[in-house]
């Protein structure tokens, strides 16, 4: 009577081992999606910041106080020509001390000013921002000098490339880390699965044997891997619910006061939170399939 | 129904077990396959099955080669041959009835089906008692019956037993034998390895016998020999 024993300590075994490799897999896969769901909905964020500063990029171009009339309709139509011209504003002598006054209300330098010491300038926006140098260029004749009736061009080159290239590295660096997590769910998903296709080694070969299909012995553990990514999923869709409700929601709405930028992922008037959570269920359950599909392929001959 | 042809099977490790095999058995045969232990009889049933693959020749069953079966066709070869293994393949984990009922649930019978079919098969068996016993708790010629009718609940046409009353005594041998009789009789081809010289001669049916992988007899109503 040794026998019966032996046995369920061994099941109990076994499912304990595989409790443990489930427990890791799933915990793993939540971790993964948790991160991918999170990255997605902050570069979502940044693309909505970058692209509201990109529709602000302007080129200011100051003209000289003793422009002729002529001269200044001439340059206005000279820069409504182009095609990258979005729009295009006049704003006089007058109309930029006003602004200036205004900016600097209360402020001691405006005992200071006497006159109008400030520029016209036509203050153009671009439909493409990434063409900013070219278009700054026509500016300049050939030998580098402004062109008539022009006193200085002003444009936020280096702060927009900077953006440019920080978000490149950001993307990179998420990329690669949330492929490397991928990588190590399947890994982990495979070895649970692996472990349970042991378990049953004898079960999957008196199966085959009374003559069942290589779907029938293979659905139970692709149900099994499936499982382990979906459950994943869930858990990293409460971690995301739990971050977004008490974390971002905040730091948007503060983007939101201060940038006055509308379309972001949780306060926006697009389903993005829905789409990141429907994707990371996809993804998770993909993963489950993946894997165990692999661990099939290798451990259950056919 | 069975035709082997220039069967040969050598393992990996260069044992050869079988050795140019010739050997027709007609539908509704019953047939003993008789040899001293090691002679290649477990081999021949597992090329029948597919549970390996032969070295050399074909093997027909229904006028169909075998030796050629795509992956894909062979669990329904194997729905057809029914097979009482040696050491019987049975699930510890699972009760006799689930033992039984396992074979026609991977073949996806529906479950009133299955709830008719075994309890059945356990009567001709004699094991509708210990319905919900584990193998563990089975004698070694209680699970051998459980096997004989795990093998047998689907009614496949052929049936192969591979020494299924080894662990047997005398009387219940017998009730063994009465069983796969029973079933030959409504038509089903039995193929039988045994060592069991009572049961060859009283039987008094085909007898082939083997010899370290060839067939040195073959006998219309034989007896175990010499
Ligand atoms: N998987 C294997 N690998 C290598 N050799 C094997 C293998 N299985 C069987 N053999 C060898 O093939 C020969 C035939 O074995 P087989 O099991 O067919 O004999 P048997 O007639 O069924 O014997 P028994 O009456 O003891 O069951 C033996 O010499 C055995 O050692
Ligand atoms: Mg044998």
């Amino acid at each position: 009577m040794v026998r019966p024993r032996y046995f369920f300590s061994e099941t109990f075994t076994s499912l304990k081992r595989n409790f443990f490799m489930g427990f890791t897999a799933i915990t793993t896969v939540a971790i993964t999606l948790f991160i991918v769901g999170f990255f997605a909905i902050i570069v979502y964020d940044i693309q909505g910041i970058i692209s509201s500063i990109k529709s602000d990029v302007e080129l200011a171009v100051y003209l000289e106080d003793n422009i002729s009339e002529e001269l200044k309709e001439y340059i206005e139509q000279y820069i409504i020509s182009w095609e990258e011209t979005d729009a295009v504003r006049y704003i006089s002598k007058e109309q930029a001390l006003e602004r200036f006054k205004k900016q600097n209300e209360g402020s001691d330098i405006l005992k200071e000013i006497e006159g109008n010491p400030l520029p016209a300038s036509f203050e153009i926006t671009l439909n493409n921002p990434e063409k900013i140098d070219r278009v700054a260029l026509r500016f300049y004749d050939k030998d580098g000098n402004f062109i008539e009736g022009v006193d200085e061009v002003i444009y936020g080159k280096n702060y927009v490339n900077t953006l440019f290239s920080i978000t490149a590295i950001i993307g990179t660096i998420a990329f690669l880390i949330i492929i490397a997590l991928l990588l190590a769910a399947v890994v982990l998903i495979f070895n649970t699965i692996r472990l349970s296709i042991y378990a049953r080694r004898k079960e999957i070969e008196v199966m085959k044997l009374v003559g069942a299909t290589n779907w029938f012995v293979r659905i139970p553990f692709l149900f099994e891997g499936f499982f382990e990514g979906f459950a994943g999923s869930v858990v990293s869709i409460i971690l995301l619910y739990f971050i977004n409700k008490f974390l971002w929601i905040r730091v948007e709405r503060v983007i939101v006061d201060t940038m006055r930028i509308k379309e972001l992922a949780i306060v926006g008037s697009g389903n993005v939170i829905s789409y990141t959570y429907i994707g990371v269920v996809v993804v998770g359950g993909l993963i489950g399939l993946l894997s165990s599909a692999i661990a099939l392929r290798r451990y259950v001959k056919v | 129904m069975i035709e082997l042809k220039n069967i040969s099977k050598i393992y990996e490790d260069n044992t050869v077990a079988l050795k140019n095999i010739n050997l027709v058995i007609k539908k509704g045969e019953f047939l003993f396959l008789v040899g001293p232990s090691g002679s290649g009889k477990s081999t021949f049933i597992k090329l029948l099955i597919k549970e390996i693959d032969e070295s050399n020749g074909n093997i027909y069953i229904a006028g169909r080669n075998i030796c050629n079966l795509k992956s894909s066709r062979i669990p329904q070869l194997r729905r057809n041959i029914g097979c009482v293994f040696q050491d019987y393949k049975l699930l510890p984990n699972k009760t006799v009835f689930e033992n039984v009922a396992f074979a026609l649930e991977v073949i996806g019978r529906p479950g009133y089906e299955i709830e008719i079919q075994v309890p059945q098969v356990l009567k001709l068996v004699g094991l509708y008692s210990k319905l919900n016993s584990y193998p563990h708790q089975l004698s070694a010629g209680e699970q051998q019956r459980v096997s004989v009718a795990r093998a047998f609940v689907n009614r496949p046409p052929i049936l192969l037993a591979d020494e299924p009353t080894g662990n047997l005594d005398p009387g219940t041998s017998e009730g063994i034998m009465k069983i796969l009789s029973r079933i030959n009789l409504i038509g089903t081809t039995v193929l039988m390895a045994t060592h069991d010289r009572n049961i060859v001669n009283s039987m008094r049916r085909r007898v082939v016998e083997l010899e370290e992988g060839e067939i040195v007899r073959d006998q219309k109503r034989g007896v175990y020999g010499d």
